[in-house]
């Protein structure tokens, strides 16, 4: 077209400058400096437009970073119910090194163990009625209860975890669903308390099979304590 | 506005991480942002359609902005890209052709009579520029669009356009040397600031070259 000598002195090195916004040529610079002007009104006519459609859109990466951490909070509820599980398998090995609950004779001791832990309804009362019963030895009760409470210790963990996950609960709080999953551990962690309640059975079992105690206490610690 | 400080830039950082998340005053603070940049590139390609082409790009910007990772630059670079996808769609879909710089130019003249009343004497400018740039062959308009108005550099913007890097900076710099034709009236006018630069290729190549000589360079 044109054959101006302008437009043939512009190379490309020039160019860059002036598409970096060098005013390296005087006109060419006016012209891009135009072309990327501040916007004018008419141009953010459809804000409003693009907002709503902005707010009608459900956040799919957003809920998927919350499963992301319901997952991990998950998984977390599980390792310290886990843990939880092997302190207090710990501690009934514990107890049972100490002679408390020596031995087993499951079918017998079931039952009247259940009855006494729903009496109590809690951890405490195993150790009274190991007390009674273990009569004989003076350290029973001294060392029953430590045994209880490296179990309350151990069973609060799970559940202070999952409360101190309250801040994550915020987050699941706007998932129902999500409450599921932090009530299993939960759960978990009262049956926790069943199981070692289990334990403390055996503990009374022993009072009752007096002489088995200490055999079975090492099949009992060995069970529990891997 | 391509050049924009960088103390606006951290500001539009943050905000594209909160609008992210759902935050709508961030979400409005980008889109002021990008939108003029949008809709003057689209304007280069549908013309008067080019609000209606960004306002489907926005749905879409909308809906898979919660997935969409990257930085700033890249934030722009993909919903420019996102408005090109939807201009081609909409050209397509008005049975326009989507190459060739003459209806192009039709249409970008259409768009400033249409608007020509309500524009500020600034936006009056603004149209006229856009309208010179969309004038180029759209591979040169493109790019310098891109580079200039949407603000990318060479690499984004080939990666909008699918194009070497090297090949947006070829085609750009054709465009400038179009629109350095168009723009001197005399020649002597636009020598002086070009030689402060200048050596010897420049006087090889030129004014036909801005068709074909200029490519042998990277």
């Amino acid at each position: 077209m044109s054959d101006h000598n302008g437009a043939g002195d512009l190379d490309r090195r020039t160019a860059e400058r002036v598409l970096g916004g060098a005013d390296d040529h005087a006109r060419l610079h006016a012209l891009l400096a135009a072309a990327a002007a501040p916007a004018r009104p008419e141009e953010l006519a459809g804000e409003d437009a693009a907002v709503t459609a902005f707010k009608a859109v459900p956040r799919p990466a957003r809920t998927s970073r919350m499963a992301a951490l319901r997952r991990f909070l998950t998984v977390k509820a599980l390792v310290l119910v886990g843990g939880s599980l092997i302190l207090t398998g710990g501690a009934a090995a514990y107890a049972a090194m100490n002679g408390h609950i020596p031995g087993r004779a499951p079918d017998p001791s079931a039952t009247p163990t259940f009855d006494q832990r729903r009496s109590t309804g809690q951890h405490s009362e195993p150790v009274t009625h190991v007390t009674p019963r273990s009569e004989e030895p003076a350290t029973a009760p001294s060392s029953a209860p430590p045994a209880t409470k490296k179990r309350r210790s151990a069973s609060p963990g799970p559940a202070a975890d999952p409360s101190a996950g309250s801040g994550r609960e915020n987050a699941p709080g706007q998932q129902t669903p999500p409450p599921g999953n932090p009530d299993p551990p939960r759960g978990p962690g009262d049956d926790n308390g069943s199981p070692s309640g289990e334990n403390s059975g055996n503990g009374q079992e022993n009072g009752n099979n007096g002489n088995n105690g200490s055999p079975p206490g090492q099949n009992s610690g060995n069970g529990q304590s891997p | 506005m391509a050049r924009m400080e960088r103390a606006d830039e951290e500001r539009l950082c943050r905000a594209l991480r909160a609008a992210q998340d759902g935050d709508e005053e961030s979400f409005r603070m980008l889109y002021r942002d990008v939108q003029p940049r949008l809709i003057r590139f689209a304007g280069a390609l549908v013309g008067p359609d080019a609000e209606d082409v960004t306002s489907e790009a926005w749905l879409q910007i909308a809906r898979d902005l919660p997935s969409f990772r990257g930085d700033l630059d890249g934030f722009r670079g993909w919903t420019a890209t996102i408005t090109r996808h939807r201009a081609l769609d909409h050209l397509r879909r008005r049975s326009r052709r989507p190459n060739g710089d003459v209806p192009v130019e039709a249409l970008t003249t259409m768009a400033a009579e249409a608007d020509t009343e309500v524009a500020a004497l600034d936006g009056i400018a603004t149209r006229d520029a856009i309208r010179l740039i969309a004038e180029l062959p759209r591979d040169q308009a493109e790019a310098v669009l891109l580079r200039v108005v949407v603000g990318l550099d060479a690499k984004t913007a080939g990666k909008v356009l699918g194009k070497r890097s090297g090949a947006v900076r070829t085609a750009s710099y054709r465009g400038l040397r179009r629109l350095a034709d168009r723009l001197s009236p005399a020649p002597a006018d636009a020598v002086p600031p070009a030689r402060l630069a200048g050596d010897v290729r420049p006087l090889l190549r030129r004014d036909k070259n801005g068709g074909t000589g200029a490519e042998g360079v990277t």
